[in-house]
């Protein structure tokens, strides 16, 4: 029987990890993770679906047994001893995960209570202070907006007091301010020291985390800061005009083009590395004028989740 | 286009899209189809090799001073009855019928000083009368058959006594068995229901990402509805006790001993049941393939010992054979603690593999 090591919940590297890899039959739903977090720093995990995001927080909360890798989170070893780390990872899930027939405050009671929370009462009541949730404690879940309802659930994967803080999706379908609010909660948990994994389609949102991971068909195609990922990216963005211009006709014919961005007044034409002289040359036939525009990191990821290959100019 | 005629054919386009819709559902699920289509072919046939209605011979104890072979080979040569003692005391044949180690028990009194003429009292356990009524009938026509036969001398005064239900009481019949059914038809679901609905409603992740093991997900789902299964069965023995003034003749706090094991037991598969389906209607599903073999060899409906003998050894599987035997032993004939104990013992190890079988498919099941 393993015995959970030795360990320190308090680790100055809370996530250091190698290789980490996860299949579903023959689908590679995770490969080669490898990810190295201090203390109080915000990873961002972005990419379309399907890509990885949340096995890999399932692995890192001992939801999910990895098949390859390594490594140590909160300082113990992960493949070794998910147990352990199941008691102390805040783990937030991508869908609804409250009973909805209990109130507010009997889910997070219940939660304390599972975690051997040392006085759950008090606990809780401090939960329900600190995120605005007192004046419905009393309330059913099933009864609470999304908003709300995600706002508890937020509220609940903070129940254990965790260093380590997985977030699947926690914005999503929320609204403008209630995502901010939660973003400010999740600043000041990591200004507290809290460490923090997020997954988010919600590309706005990957600028307030200090690194983000690309996460594309299982495979973490880019990492870094943001303003790395953009430039490693080799995005290329050119400026047309839509007006005399057909969407499916460019996404076939312009060459080279990894993202056609459809706007109102004009579109984005996303290349990788420099255009080719063909699609300038396929521009000019259509007598479209062209500006060259910043790339954005939803450009970046467009690129990545595209594979197109550097095209040569 | 007549109007009517296109809001008839935009309904019945709309409506076949739903059927087209929800038939993609149900192909896109092999193990529906498994269990709509294969399974209850595979049942038909077990069922109609297994179940024997109509009876095989009846064990038959003698109770008598000589042991007369005239007697023994009319018995047997008719092919409808087993001889399994001779010889016996009348308590002895008694007991052997309480045990049901016989069906009918022939006890031959010694003949009148005065008259000459022998008494003959038949004890029928009719505690299952599907059992009992057959062997009677065909006793009484071995019987008349002899009358008829002109060497036959009417010396003989035969006498029946049905023992257990001496009234033939309809709901005696039934009710001890069927209290069984209901619990178990509830608690199975109950149990089948829980991880699969907690895994769709979505609380089923968060739940598994805090420190509960599998062992303690299993229980303490199981508990309450241990409780609401043991306060059912208190209901519905009680309903039985007051409406119908079913005896409760045997060891109680046996029995009861034996309904909590028997309410944990199909819990149990039940929870297995849940954590291996994938949707709801799979585990109602797979909660039919348990019930419907459990009523139909368990000798609720037709007499187990009338089963082959390889249909005999797969309703030992079902806790509802123990059941079974426990409830008209215990309600009916009186049995004892050991009796019960014998038949706790069997539940109880199904209810610990169903467990551990719970245990193992939980942990190999993610949402």
């Amino acid at each position: 029987m393993n015995t959970p090591e030795p360990t320190d919940a308090d680790a100055a590297v809370p996530v250091d990890i190698s290789g980490l890899g996860k299949n579903f039959g023959a689908k590679v739903a995770l490969a080669d993770f490898s990810l190295r977090l201090d203390r109080g720093q915000i990873y961002g995990a972005v990419g379309a679906n399907g890509g990885g995001k949340t096995t890999a927080l399932r692995i890192l909360a001992g939801l999910l047994p990895a098949d390859a890798g390594s490594g140590r989170v909160l300082g113990v070893d992960l493949r070794a001893h998910p147990d352990w780390l199941r008691a102390r990872v805040g783990y937030m899930t991508q869908h609804h995960s409250l009973y909805r027939d209990l109130t507010v405050e009997e889910n997070l009671l219940a939660r304390a209570r599972v975690y051997s929370v040392a006085d759950p009462r008090r606990r809780v009541a401090r939960l329900l202070d600190e995120y605005g949730l007192e004046r419905f404690a009393r309330e059913r879940v099933g009864r609470l907006s999304g908003g709300w309802m995600r706002r508890v659930q937020f509220a609940a994967a903070l129940v254990p007091s965790p260093r380590l803080l997985l977030l699947d999706e926690p914005t999503a379908g929320l609204d403008l301010p209630t995502s901010q609010q939660l973003w400010a909660s999740v600043a000041e948990l990591a200004a507290a020291g809290v460490t923090v994994l997020v997954s988010t389609h919600d590309l706005s949102e990957a600028n307030r985390c200090d690194v983000i991971g690309v996460f594309v068909e299982g495979e973490i195609v880019a990492d870094g800061a943001v303003e790395d990922v953009i430039r490693r990216s080799a995005a290329v963005v050119v400026r047309v005009p839509t007006a005399g211009l057909d969407s499916a006709s460019a996404r076939a014919n312009l060459p080279g083009v990894a993202v056609v961005r459809w706007g109102a007044r004009q579109c984005d034409l996303v290349f990788r590395g420099e255009i080719p002289t063909a699609a300038l040359r396929w521009l000019q036939d259509r007598n479209l004028s062209s500006q060259a525009a910043d790339p954005t990191l939803e450009d970046a990821v467009s690129v990545f989740v595209s594979r197109r290959p550097l095209v040569a100019a | 286009m007549n109007p009517l005629n296109c809001r008839w054919h935009q309904s019945v386009v709309r409506t076949l899209t739903l059927a087209w819709l929800e038939s993609l559902a149900i192909r896109r699920d092999p193990v529906i189809l498994v269990m709509i289509l294969i399974v209850p072919a595979l049942q038909v046939a077990l069922f109609g090799y297994a179940l024997r209605p109509l009876g095989s011979a009846a064990s038959v104890v003698l109770a008598r001073a000589d042991k007369d072979p005239g007697a023994l080979q009319l018995l047997e040569k008719s092919g409808d009855f087993r001889v399994v003692a001779d010889g016996l005391s009348e308590e002895e044949a008694l007991a052997r019928l309480r045990r049901q180690e016989a069906l009918v028990a022939i006890v031959v009194h010694p003949p009148s000083a005065s008259t000459g003429a022998v008494a003959i009292t038949v004890y029928a356990d009719d505690s299952d009368p599907v059992r009992s009524n057959p062997a009677l009938s065909k006793l009484e026509s071995l019987y008349w058959r002899q009358v008829a036969d002109p060497d036959f001398v009417p010396q003989t005064e035969v006498r029946v006594e049905r023992l257990y239900n001496p009234q033939s009481r309809n709901e005696w019949i039934l009710t001890p068995a069927l209290s069984g059914v209901v619990v178990m038809i509830s608690m199975l679901m109950l149990g089948a229901l829980s991880i699969v609905r907690e895994r769709e409603r979505g609380t089923w992740e968060a739940m598994l990402s805090t420190p509960v093991n599998a062992l303690e997900a299993i229980v303490g789902k199981a508990l309450p509805y241990q409780l609401l299964g043991c306060a059912q069965a208190t209901l519905v023995i009680g309903c039985c006790r007051v409406l119908f003034g079913l005896p409760l003749r045997g060891d109680m706090p046996a029995f009861g001993l034996f309904l909590v094991m028997f309410i944990f037991a199909h819990l149990m598969i039940g929870l297995t049941i849940s954590a291996a389906a994938g949707s709801q209607l799979q585990a109602v599903q797979g909660s039919v393939l348990i019930y419907l073999p459990s009523m139909l060899l368990s000798g609720f409906l037709f007499p187990f010992v009338n089963m082959p003998w390889w249909a005999q050894r797969l309703g030992a599987l079902f806790p509802l054979t123990y059941y079974t035997e426990v409830a008209r032993g215990v309600m009916l004939r009186g049995q004892d603690a050991a009796f019960v104990h014998a038949r706790t013992l069997p539940v109880a190890a199904i209810a610990a593999s169903a467990l551990l079988a719970a245990v193992m498919v939980f942990r190999r099941r993610l949402p």
